[in-house]
């Protein structure tokens, strides 16, 4: 039940996270995943972050490069374009005032 | 087939840019070899990663080509095994749209959320053919095709198992898609060895000299051979479709009685 709260709460942030994580600079997808999991949302299987991934792109949110790699398969390098960081302004400022919502009630400050 | 090509094929299908799969099958190869996972395990069934992916990168946006939510597969398969083939292949997630002009299983099976089918053959007349859905409707059944004598039938497995019925790891697309045995092959040998041996009997006659012979022979044998043709077609017909009748069977059941026409 828990897991299934949790598993729902992410699906409705992790593009959010995602942009996030491009704000310093670029990335790829196994990079990607690993600083998700740093950041404590626990380790988001390829198989959902990828279809995200692609939704950002074909949404001109992010813009992704492949570079062939000397060794081993090429990799596709993602970086937030201009609208996706004021997406990401602007949906972060609209999920933060979500949460705070959400926190003041369940601390007991709602009305 | 491995995990990437399976996946690959199935973008292909779903409408994906060539100039995109390989990029994409490269980065998330990439992927596994870093993270040391099991790709099916990491990234879902090949299947349904493909439908979801293609959600987004703007497959199945072709006017004539497949939703993306669905994968497309046209199958046919002759009368004394279409019961079986239909049945495994609904359990495998395929649902029959339509039986095509050339009788074939024009079939779809939905990649987000694929469900269980059951079919049923029975032997019913044009005419009563409204009448045997209308009888069978209440028992979930809708009509999905008919060819010759022949009227078939589905519903989804959850109409009776409920959840049970949904499917969590569909199987790959079967491998082939005509399923023809010697019921169909054998007397089309025969046929195509009596052709074969009269054309080769003229043409002897004819190179011989004894053309004239051989026409006048035709005149007597074409008619005789066409009547005892037709009598022997008809006579095969008469007893296929009383043991098409006989054999009606749905999956979880043993032969029954034949119901409707």
């Amino acid at each position: 039940m828990a897991a299934d709260r949790r598993a729902n709460w992410l699906k409705g942030v992790l593009d959010l996270a995602v942009l996030a994580c491009l704000r310093h600079g670029e990335s790829y997808g196994y990079e990607l995943a690993r600083a998700l999991d740093a950041a404590g949302l626990g380790q988001i299987k390829g198989g959902t972050l990828y279809p995200v991934l692609n939704r950002l792109e074909e949404a001109g949110l992010v813009e992704a490069e492949y570079r062939v790699a000397e060794r081993g398969p090429g990799r596709r390098y993602y970086r937030l374009t201009d609208a996706g960081r004021a997406a990401l302004t602007e949906q972060g400022a609209s999920w933060l005032g979500f949460h705070e919502a959400v926190r003041t009630l369940l601390t007991g400050g709602g009305a | 087939m491995t995990y990437f090509e399976e996946l690959a094929d199935g973008l292909r299908r779903l409408g994906v840019a060539e100039d995109r799969i390989g990029p994409l099958v490269d980065e998330l190869s990439g992927h596994v070899a870093e993270s040391g996972a099991d790709p099916e395990e990491e990234f879902g069934p090949a299947v349904r990663f493909a439908a979801e992916f293609a959600e987004g990168a703007g497959g199945g946006a072709a006017a004539d080509g497949p939703a993306a939510d669905a994968e497309r597969w046209v199958w046919s398969a002759d009368a004394s095994v279409d019961q079986a083939m239909m049945n495994r292949f609904g359990a495998q997630g395929w649902e029959i749209e339509r039986v095509d002009h050339l009788g074939r299983f024009v079939s779809r099976r939905d990649l987000a959320s694929p469900t269980q089918w059951e079919y049923r053959r029975d032997v019913v007349d044009r005419r009563e053919r409204a009448a045997h859905a209308e009888a069978l409707a209440p028992d979930g059944w809708e009509p999905c095709g008919h060819w010759l004598f022949l009227a078939y039938s589905k519903r989804p497995l959850a109409a009776v198992a409920g959840p049970a019925a949904d499917i969590e790891t569909p199987a790959g697309r079967p491998g082939r898609s005509y399923y023809f045995t010697r019921e169909l092959w054998v007397p089309l040998a025969v046929s195509a060895a009596c052709l074969g041996v009269a054309g080769g009997l003229l043409a002897v006659a004819f190179t011989t000299g004894g053309g004239g012979n051989a026409l006048r022979g035709m005149l007597f044998g074409l008619p005789v051979g066409l009547v005892l043709g037709g009598v022997g077609a008809f006579v095969a017909y008469r007893r296929k479709r009383a043991e098409y009748a006989r054999a009606s069977r749905r999956p979880h059941e043993s032969r029954r009685p034949r119901e409707g026409a």
